[in-house]
């Protein structure tokens, strides 16, 4: 990505929103010949970027993949692992399975092209297995 | 299911004389062997697997659409039960979640792919009712200006 089109969508973060952490070796590039569409991915706020950030040093490589496919791909269903919530309390929010033990819970915005972080962390528990 | 074994039948000794003729068969169709008056099944290992997944699920998803049903009717569960986590919907979600695994089971006919999706379907109706019962997520998602 340009330095520019960076510039730009930081420009859309609106406080106390602030740009996700980056995990090491996920810096997401665009390709010339896959052309892709890159969402800007910010936490709802300080204390969710840290709980991101804790994630990310519990489970490094599973926290790259999530941050990949948030940006690339964040309303792309993946079963079992990424998938809008059903029930009317939080329609329109997604769950990303990022291990067995923690996730995160994230409002992607077609129009602007955003991801909103709300929750990353660990799971529910205890919980009855279906 | 019930089509299942209308197959020839081979008897034991012709199985021993002919054993790679008899798997390439069996490889088409479940073969039954005779042997006095026992018999066999002689089928694809897969084939057994999906049968016993099939089965299995079959009397989970009775188990589960029973249990959604039972709320519809406002009978109470309690939250020892394994399918509990169902009374947090309310009965269009109740619904809605019935009508979702009932299509999916409609075209699963003993599909792993299809079984698969339902197995999935069922994992995110699951997964969101951890959700809606998490006071942590609540307060999450209320809590628009603190940092």
């Amino acid at each position: 990505m340009s330095e520019n089109a960076i510039a730009e969508m930081i420009e859309n973060i609106e406080p106390p929103e602030v740009k996700l952490t980056v995990p090491e070796l996920a810096e997401i590039t665009e390709t010339s010949d896959i052309p892709k569409t890159i969402w800007l991915v910010v936490a709802k706020n300080r204390r969710v970027n840290r709980d991101w950030e804790a994630l990310i040093q519990r489970n490094p490589e599973n926290a790259r993949r999530c941050y990949k496919d948030l940006c690339i791909a964040p309303i792309t269903r993946q079963p079992r692992r990424v998938f809008p919530l059903k029930g009317k309390k939080y329609q329109g929010v997604w769950e990303y399975e990022v291990t067995g033990g923690d996730r995160v819970f994230y409002i992607p915005d077609e129009t602007q092209l955003k991801v909103v972080v709300f929750y990353a962390g660990k799971h529910i528990q205890p919980a009855p297995t279906p | 299911m019930n089509s299942i074994y209308s197959d020839e039948l081979v008897t034991a000794t012709e199985l021993n004389r002919q054993p790679g003729r008899i798997l390439d068969k069996a490889l088409e169709h479940p073969i039954t062997i005779t042997r006095n008056d026992q018999s066999f099944a002689l089928l694809r290992r897969e084939d057994v697997a999906l049968f016993v997944k099939t089965a299995q699920h079959s009397r989970e998803i009775v188990e589960l659409l029973n249990t959604a049903f039972r709320l519809l009717l406002k009978q109470t569960i309690g939250n020892e039960h394994p399918y509990g986590w169902l009374a947090v919907f309310d009965t269009d979600e109740l619904n809605e979640f019935i009508n979702e695994v009932m299509s999916a089971y409609r075209v699963s006919d003993r599909q792993e792919q299809a079984w698969n999706e339902l197995e999935a379907i069922i994992h995110e109706w699951y997964e969101s009712a951890l959700a809606i019962s998490n006071p942590e997520l609540e307060a999450a998602f209320s809590q628009t200006q603190k940092s």
